[in-house]
């Protein structure tokens, strides 16, 4: 009675009155129409249960393995693809066993089985329930080994799309946590012009030799002669690198020294590993191709021609070839959680469990509830040039000393530091940064590369790049002899600004002990930014 | 009346579940067949399907027993 007296008092009109009760009814039925949807939702998501447990335990297992299985058959498909030749103890060899590069623990088997070795048959079957369980524990290893990034399902190539099982439109709009693996070739074809000169450089170095061939599988490229192993080409990260059948120990301190990798088996028929970073260490390298000819008594040959097709291929074509392997990990939220997110930052992704959060990062994402305490996220470390120098070893940390008390020699040439690194200014301007690339110190100074160019003090122009506009003369301190150029350069810098020198000069005293994880957050020498959950059942590496 | 009705349901999803085993089950199967046919070794990875989803079948197969009975009992 009291709320009709109320709904037919003067205060609402009788237009108002029917507005509002057509407000409340569509309300109503907005509500209703989300609570159903929601119930198909989670109806849809739901676990499906079986009537036992030990019967859900039997099925879970079985689910598990059909989907290392699908992995396994995945890799089998690109494998038939790119490469028909390779023999069968082969797949095993480069896809199964294709481990972290320094693992000390590499299962891997003899490397490269020849038509007419003498493997022995028995051996092989006695093996044969070893490996089986050794392709199931690398499938699953290797699905958490390489780079995690996210990837637009729109962006994938059917091929990938019916592989994964998203060809149906629902998947459109999806994104998802994958990480990716490239091959040999896949790694060559993206590598920039100076490395494929390299390669160009090496093969055909082979090439003048009769009697030698080549295979390519999908982590390296061999080079024998007749049952002979001579050599393998593979890349250790992005640099290109040969391992010759040579004795690392005879060349210890000379200056075609290598690196030792007889205890790797990967390794153990070409145990001297060369890494081709720079053009002289290619000529090195061919002095040594040369001297590994003479060794095993192989003639020069007719002089072949060989066109080599390294041009680059996008994702979907290096997926298509078998030259690059990508594993899904888990679906990508829409949204990001918490923290900055930028997703041009080319880092790969890490996984960081809330539990290893200090209070500061977990009050920085919104994480301070305890219902996140067991969670996991998929986060990016920025590391800034203190957390990176700080992290950086011994003879890193001396370059870096040295240099500076280099730089405080003169008068009136400051440092100012900042995240991305330091910068040298003189009377207001800036003419020198000390900075990281990767793990590598390095100096741009105020300097023409033109005029050092054909000096061994020549550095990297880098005028197009906006933020060494006025320092274009990049240099890495990459060892001593690097450092010592960089100080001459300094002292060029400082003739060519007349630059007074101190009478005595300072010396550095700062404190480069490494820090923890949270101690650089706090400093802010560390930023993590966390892009999205990471599912529950993922391992943290 | 209504846990009669989620058995039903169950037991509905159970079938439908197996018959969609079945389906994946048969393309390995024709695969090893076939290489049988032929005198050659069936390939490794379809042997492996084979394996899982025969034995996927049987668990399914065996709560939908487990399902029958449950509804008997009611």
């Amino acid at each position: 009675m009291c709320t009709f007296e109320l709904l037919g008092s003067p205060s609402f009109s009788s237009g108002q009155l029917g507005l509002i009760i057509i407000i409340a009814a569509v309300l109503f039925c907005v509500l209703a129409v989300n609570a159903v949807l929601l119930f198909l939702f989670f109806k849809r998501k739901k676990k499906r249960r079986l009537v036992t447990a030990e019967l859900q335990r039997r099925r879970e297992r079985l689910l598990e393995e059909l989907y290392s299985l699908g992995l396994k058959s995945e890799e089998d498909f690109a494998h038939e693809e790119s490469d028909d030749e390779i023999e069968s103890e082969d797949v095993v060899d480069e896809e199964l066993y294709d481990d972290d590069f320094d693992s000390k623990t590499d299962s891997d088997t003899d490397d490269e089985p020849e038509a007419g070795d003498d493997v022995e048959t028995e051996s092989d079957e006695t093996d044969a329930a070893a490996e089986e369980s050794a392709i199931e524990t690398a499938d699953r290893s290797e699905a958490y080994a390489g780079n995690t990034e996210i990837l637009a399902v729109r962006d994938m190539s059917p091929l990938m799309r019916e592989k994964f099982g998203f060809s149906g439109r629902e998947y459109d709009r999806k994104r998802f946590y994958v990480r990716t693996r490239r091959g040999f070739e896949g790694l060559l074809r993206t590598s920039s012009a100076e490395i494929k000169a390299r390669y160009r450089g090496v093969m055909n170095e082979f090439m003048r030799f009769a009697k030698l061939g080549t295979k390519r599988s999908f982590r390296q490229e061999r080079i024998y002669a007749g049952r002979k192993t001579l050599a393998l080409l593979l890349f250790r990260g992005k640099t290109l690198c040969i391992a010759l059948a040579l004795d690392p120990k005879q060349y210890e301190n000379t200056k075609y020294r290598g690196i030792d990798k007889s205890d790797k088996k990967r390794f153990v028929k070409t145990p001297m590993l060369v890494k081709l970073s720079s053009a002289r260490k290619l000529k090195y390298a061919v002095e040594l191709i040369d001297k590994l000819a003479e060794i095993n008594g192989i003639t020069l040959g007719d002089l072949r021609q060989v066109k080599y097709d390294l041009r680059a291929k996008s994702r979907n074509d290096l997926y298509a070839c078998g030259q690059l392997k990508i594993f899904v990990i888990g679906e990508a939220p829409e949204l990001d959680v918490g923290g900055e997110t930028d997703e041009s930052m080319p880092r790969s992704l890490k996984i960081l469990a809330v539990s290893d959060m200090s209070a500061a990062m977990r009050q920085k994402f919104g994480l301070t509830d305890r219902v996140f305490d067991g969670r996991k996220y998929f986060v990016r470390y920025g590391y800034g040039f203190e957390a990176k120098l700080r992290m950086s070893g011994d003879d890193v940390k001396s370059r870096y000393i040295s240099i500076i008390n280099e730089i405080l020699c003169y008068k009136k040439l400051s440092i100012r530091g900042s995240y991305r690194g330091l910068r040298l200014c003189y009377k207001r301007k800036t003419v020198g940064q000390l900075l990281f690339k990767g793990k590598t110190l390095c100096v741009a100074l105020a300097l023409d590369p033109e005029i050092f160019a054909d000096t061994k003090y020549r550095g990297k122009d880098m005028r197009h790049v906006k933020r060494f506009a006025g320092t274009p003369m990049f240099v890495k301190l990459s060892s001593e002899r690097r450092l010592g150029y960089a100080k001459y350069l300094i002292n060029r810098l400082a003739e060519n600004f007349l630059m007074e020198m101190n009478a005595v000069p300072a010396v550095y005293g700062g404190d480069l002990q490494e820090l923890g994880m949270h101690e650089m957050f706090d400093a802010g020498m560390l930023k993590i930014s966390v892009v999205g959950e990471a599912p529950q059942d993922i391992e943290i590496e | 009346m209504s846990k009669k009705s989620e058995l039903n349901r169950r037991i509905e999803e159970s079938k439908r579940e197996i018959e969609a085993l079945e389906a994946k089950l048969m393309r390995s199967q024709i695969s090893i067949t076939g290489a049988m046919i032929e005198n050659t070794e069936p390939s490794e990875i379809d042997k492996e399907y084979f394996r899982v989803y025969s034995k996927l079948i049987e668990v399914e197969r065996e709560n939908l027993r487990a399902l029958y009975k449950q509804l008997a009992d009611l």
